[in-house]
């Protein structure tokens, strides 16, 4: 019974991690690395115009959408629908620009290169639909296309 | 072929003087609009790009033009063209952000297009935490907006 008594012991841990911070950060060299790191400009310093591009460069599905999680003026840029438009059918509120109910207001909607990302969810019932420039049409995952 | 030797001068936001020849003042689209519009000045003001940059803008359109002016043999020339790319913008990040400003504002095309696509390189497939962390960006999201966005975004990798 003593024995279980005897188990608390609190292990000072945290000693060496503290003396070996202490010795790296003495070190010159780690105060100019530091330094550096603090003036390095960041990439919000680009304009809208310089950033979008970069963006565009990016796959739309995921490394594009994903970046919209980075701030809100990423979000504004990657979603923006000079990028991509998208078909929701599920969108109910007021219209965002670049979002569409059907497949075919968005085909006629986009630009030459465009990127046209079709949600999930429900079918997309499109006929007689004319594409006369070149897009592409990311369908997300399986929907049916009658 | 006399307006080819043409030389020009640009200088710097320090006031510093590059003398080029004007078929590389040209690759600058910004310069050669000015040249066009009838601006017949041997030497340019680029205030917005200091010395380090403009320098290094200078040796991309030099080489792209030296290469532009050889004729035959062009596969190996362009193979050339592109390992001079790869090494011209393996540069540290706050050269590569200027060099992208001063591509953008010169309207030096093939020069955007490769800092772009390096950042955009660098960019993919990171996590939205990496991206801020390597390229300092301040997350002004409040942990319930990143939410929202997060929810937001599922609709594309939903099953």
């Amino acid at each position: 019974m003593n024995d279980g008594e005897n188990v608390r012991v609190d292990a000072p841990m945290e000693i060496p991690k503290i003396s070996k911070l202490d010795r790296r950060i003495a070190e010159p060299r780690m105060k100019k690395k530091r330094t550096k790191a603090e003036s390095l400009t960041s990439l919000n310093n680009l304009d809208d115009g310089c950033l979008m591009h970069i963006l565009s460069f990016l796959s739309p599905i995921p490394d594009r959408y994903n970046t919209a999680l980075v701030c809100h003026r990423w979000r504004y840029l990657a979603c923006h629908p000079r990028l991509w438009l998208r078909v929701d059918r599920f969108v109910k509120d007021l219209p965002q620009p670049g979002v569409f109910h059907d497949i075919e207001s968005a085909v006629s909607a986009a630009r030459p290169g465009d990127t046209i990302l079709i949600g999930a969810g429900g079918n997309h019932l499109v006929s007689n639909i004319q594409i006369k420039k070149p897009l592409c049409l990311v369908c997300l995952i399986i929907y049916s296309l009658v | 072929m006399s307006e080819s030797n043409k030389k020009i001068s640009l200088i710097s936001s320090e006031g510093e003087a590059f003398e080029v020849s004007e078929a590389v003042a040209r690759e600058f689209e910004i310069v050669a609009h000015m040249l066009e519009d009838g601006c017949s000045g041997s030497s340019i003001p680029i205030t917005t790009v200091d010395s380090n940059i403009l320098g290094k803008v200078i040796e991309y359109c030099t080489k792209h033009v030296e290469v532009g002016n050889v004729e035959g043999n062009s596969e190996k020339a362009e193979k050339d063209l592109e390992e001079f790319d790869k090494r011209f913008i393996a540069v540290e990040m706050n050269t590569l952000f200027s060099l992208i400003l001063a591509a953008n504002y010169l309207n030096v095309k093939g020069l955007l297009n490769i800092g772009c696509q390096k950042v955009a390189d660098t960019i993919k497939d990171m996590k939205p935490e990496e991206v801020r962390s390597i390229f300092n960006i301040e997350n002004d999201y409040t942990p319930a907006e990143e939410e929202v966005v997060r929810k937001e975004n599922e609709w594309a990798f939903q099953p």
